[in-house]
């Protein structure tokens, strides 16, 4: 933890922005008025600018009272590329429960949680805004090669095939079909579908689809799954790691019921959880 | 008792050292159970070599998990120098994210 004597991060934030993806779970830690510290996890990390990040807090109980005490905390991610880590010392700011920037958040989360059945299990209590102070390359952490990714000049040169080729096209479902075929071919996305909405706005209708099984004229209610709720509220939704929100979801649905799974915690005196039976990663 | 990754002359060591305040949490990365144990520093030492097995093989076993989320290479997440930490644990909560989380767990 660092007070406020450190000024601007030493590794600029917009440089690592693969790890507020939410691929790996980013942590944070915080302290009590007495010097206890308390570390969880976090479910969505944004980046907001150079400066500020933001948390979404949906079970936050003794991180939301610590931080009332001590503003100063630490939060911890990862490149889900590189595996490289990095420690973010932080002062929190202010907590957000409307405006636009919980909005945002909390559509990512709603649609999500609808996605896999849990709506209204995980909510969005707040927006934990935060000032970083310092992000620095966590001490021993070893990493892997980044892979390599197209250049900024490669994306516009891509750009300029694309809008070229969908020029040559001469109807709608010529132009629909080129332009997500196109979209694989010159970026990589290999998986993409266009919608439309019926005139009343309850339903939503493929026109083209690439890299799906699906068919055309495959329709989803507004308001149902991430692709309905993302259209009912007009807002994008982005899901880095699908089988990581479905695997938070259910515990959190266990998490309601009685016969979740019992958390095989050593007895505590004595305890020894080294190498335990369990392949637990520990923060 | 913990091992953790810690680089000698790192900030965590000398945390460690002070023999103050400690929380570990640890989740399972496929179900996402979570708990979180805190107590206070007792002993702080290198690992022996019984215990650097049993690293390796947890390792082995969090890099399989991992797997089946779909997470290739994490066993570089627990790379570095490790640390044996012991430590007298009074705190204990459910962290799995849900309704539950932040119970005390008995």
């Amino acid at each position: 933890m660092t007070g406020t004597d450190v000024t601007g991060p030493d590794i600029a934030l917009r440089s690592i922005m693969p790890a507020f993806e939410g691929v790996i779970p980013a942590t944070i830690a915080t302290a009590s008025a007495d010097g206890t510290p308390n570390i969880t996890y976090i479910s969505v990390a944004r980046f907001l600018d150079e400066e500020r990040i933001a948390i979404s807090n949906q079970f936050f109980g003794k991180t939301t009272s610590n931080l009332e005490a001590n503003p100063f905390l630490a939060v911890r991610v990862a490149d889900p590329q590189t595996l490289l880590e990095y420690e973010l010392d932080a002062t929190r700011l202010r907590s957000e429960r409307t405006g636009e920037l919980f909005d945002s958040m909390r559509v990512q989360i709603d649609a999500i949680a609808d996605q896999t059945g849990m709506r209204g299990v995980f909510r969005l209590r707040s927006v934990e805004v935060l000032r970083v102070d310092r992000c620095q390359l966590v001490e021993g952490s070893v990493g892997r090669l980044r892979r390599s990714t197209s250049s900024g000049a490669g994306a516009l040169d891509g750009l300029s095939v694309f809008i070229s080729r969908l020029d040559d096209c001469r109807e709608l479902g010529e132009l629909t079909q080129t332009a997500l075929e196109l979209l694989d071919d010159l970026f990589g996305i290999g998986s993409s579908m266009l919608l439309m909405a019926d005139h009343d706005l309850k339903s939503l209708f493929v026109v083209a689809h690439h890299g799906y099984a699906g068919g055309v004229g495959a329709e989803i209610a507004v308001d149902e799954g991430v692709i309905g709720v993302a259209a009912q509220r007009r807002r994008q939704v982005l899901v880095s790691h699908v089988i990581r929100a479905q695997n938070l979801n259910r515990a959190a649905a266990r998490s309601r019921t009685e016969d979740r799974q019992e958390i095989p915690l050593p007895g505590l005196a004595g305890a020894q959880s080294l190498g335990g039976s369990a392949p637990w990663t520990a923060s | 008792m913990v091992c953790l990754t810690a680089r000698t002359g790192s900030a965590m060591r000398s945390n460690l050292a002070a023999k103050g305040r400690i929380a570990v949490t640890a989740a399972h990365p496929v179900t996402y159970s979570s708990a979180q144990v805190k107590g206070t520093v007792d002993v702080v030492r290198d690992p022996t070599d019984d215990e650097l097995d049993r690293v390796e093989a947890h390792r082995a076993r969090f890099a399989g998990a991992a797997a089946e989320v779909g997470a290739t290479d994490a066993e570089c997440l627990m790379l570095g120098d490790l640390v044996t930490v012991c430590f007298r644990a009074d705190e204990a909560y459910d962290q799995t994210p849900g309704g539950r989380a932040g119970q005390a767990l008995t």
